[in-house]
């Protein structure tokens, strides 16, 4: 500081001006080169922040903003209008399967060809006389050997009235003298035409299916005789009016069955649980 | 009229930086401040302009303390690269000149750093301020034959010789006066940027000027 040549004054004086004007001379520039690179990365760099630079507009991110809110609403609601379509429309193919009429009535139409082969079980049995336990587990075994798996309502329905059919023709042990009538009863069965054994079989299959009470009403007379000509649908019709609580036509039914098959002795479920009416 | 102009003309940008505000406002030129703010909003030609402004200054101010033109370049490359990556976080806290200048001390620094012939601590040596130092740059000045009156004939040749006694100045004295010369900024400015405090900014600028002051008359 005491150097007499080294001023007091503050930078910005004559020296900086000389300095200036020796550089404007000289005119030292970069290459081009640099600012070009430096232009086009200052380019890129706007172009690579779209979003940052409409975010820094003030007043730009609100309407951005605004318009998120009735998307999302939008977007709630058609996606709650789909879920509630579906919900609907799997409960009705829940539901739809369990509708009766439509399905049963699809039942009832593929019974007879089951029925026809169950019934044709039984036919092979009488000439050889088999006890009833062979019998039960022939027809078992029959209508297990058959077991398309689109006919297995009608199928059990089958193997049912068959497993009824043979209680019915191999009864319980019974008096020596009883037995030439039983077979000729069961001869007479199995000895029916073969045509009318499956309409016979395709009817008790209807009505097991639909297990409708109107058509028993109907008192169709060829049919209750062609039934009546049958003692094991005979049995199973007064098993199934004793089931429904008709006490009264189950009577009736049971003494004109003891009149017309004496010899046939009659199913527990067939009588009145207090005793023979 | 874009972002800047915008900005200028509503004073978004003058109330922050008044100085500024005020200059722009007389001569109706965006400021550096506005400029960068605008670019920092996608305003790609504000960019240009700022660095039409300050290209050459930054050159110099590498160029006059590496000696080295295709270091000079690099390094301005690398500071101008710095700015693009950090304009969206800019802020007019202080002037433009201040930050740009900033981040071209900086890179300067890790040069320096990285090369041994400017070493960082060399830099801000205190023994700049040793007027001793001071009188022997005279001295040496006096015998370049660059500095030395052998070539004030021509003007070119002076201005050369002028910029060479600027070159030959110890490394803090230099940083300090071309932060001032090329940068425009202020004692306490460079005092900040340099990590020195303010006194002894002070009087590395003086040394230089004194020095330089020297050297100038000489060629009168």
């Amino acid at each position: 500081m005491n150097d007499p040549r080294i001023s007091d004054r503050m930078p910005g004086d004559e020296v900086v001006v000389h300095y200036r004007a020796a550089s404007g001379v000289v005119d030292e520039a970069p290459a081009a080169e640099v600012r070009a690179a430096v232009l086009a990365a200052a380019a890129r760099a706007v172009q690579a922040r779209p979003h940052g630079a409409d975010a820094a507009r003030p007043g730009d991110a609100r309407p951005k903003l605004h318009m998120r809110l009735p998307l999302a609403a939008a977007a709630t609601l058609v996606l709650s209008s789909i879920a509630v379509l579906l919900a609907t429309r799997v409960e009705e193919q829940v539901r739809a399967p369990s509708a009766p009429a439509q399905d049963e009535a699809r039942i009832a139409a593929r019974a007879p060809a089951a029925d026809v082969r169950a019934s044709d079980v039984p036919t092979s049995d009488v000439p050889t006389q088999k006890s009833p336990t062979e019998a039960t587990r022939k027809t078992a075994v029959a209508a297990n050997r058959t077991p398309p798996r689109t006919q297995q309502a009608p199928r059990t329905d089958a193997a049912a009235h068959q497993r009824r059919q043979n209680a019915v023709s191999a009864p319980a042990p019974r008096p020596v003298g009883e037995s030439t009538s039983v077979d000729r009863a069961d001869a007479d069965t199995s000895a029916a035409p073969s045509g009318i054994r499956a309409r016979e079989s395709s009817a008790a299959a209807a009505k097991a299916a639909t297990a409708s009470a109107a058509a028993e009403r109907a008192g169709d007379a060829a049919a209750q005789r062609a039934e009546e000509a049958d003692p094991a649908h005979w049995i199973e019709r007064i098993t199934r009016l004793r089931t429904q609580g008709r006490d009264a036509e189950a009577d009736e039914e049971i003494r004109r069955f003891r009149e017309r098959h004496p010899q046939i002795a009659l199913p527990p479920a067939a009588l009145r649980p207090t005793g023979p009416p | 009229m874009n972002d800047a102009a915008a900005a200028l003309a509503d004073g978004r940008i003058c109330s922050a930086v008044t100085p500024c505000a005020e200059s722009a406002r007389m001569t109706d030129t965006p400021t550096d401040e506005a400029l960068m703010q605008a670019y920092a909003r996608g305003d790609a030609r504000a960019f240009a302009i700022l660095y039409e402004r300050h290209e050459r200054p930054v050159y110099r101010y590498f160029l006059r303390s590496l000696l080295d033109p295709q270091a000079a370049q690099d390094l301005l490359q690398e500071t101008w690269m710095a700015v693009v990556r950090n304009a969206p976080a800019y802020a007019p806290r202080a002037k433009f000149t201040t930050w740009l200048y900033a981040i071209a001390h900086s890179k300067l620094v890790d040069h320096a750093r990285a090369h041994a012939r400017h070493a960082a601590a060399s830099l801000d040596a205190p023994a700049a301020n040793d007027p001793d130092d001071a009188g022997a740059l005279i001295d040496r000045i006096a015998d370049d034959p660059v500095c030395g009156p052998e070539a004030r004939a021509l003007s070119r040749a002076e201005a050369r010789a002028f910029l060479a006694c600027v070159e030959a100045l110890p490394d803090a004295q230099r940083t300090a006066f071309l932060l001032h010369a090329e940068g425009g900024l202020g004692v306490d400015e460079i005092a900040t940027l340099t990590g020195a405090n303010v006194e002894t900014t002070k009087s590395r600028l003086r040394y230089a000027m004194s020095k330089l002051r020297v050297g100038m008359e000489e060629w009168r």
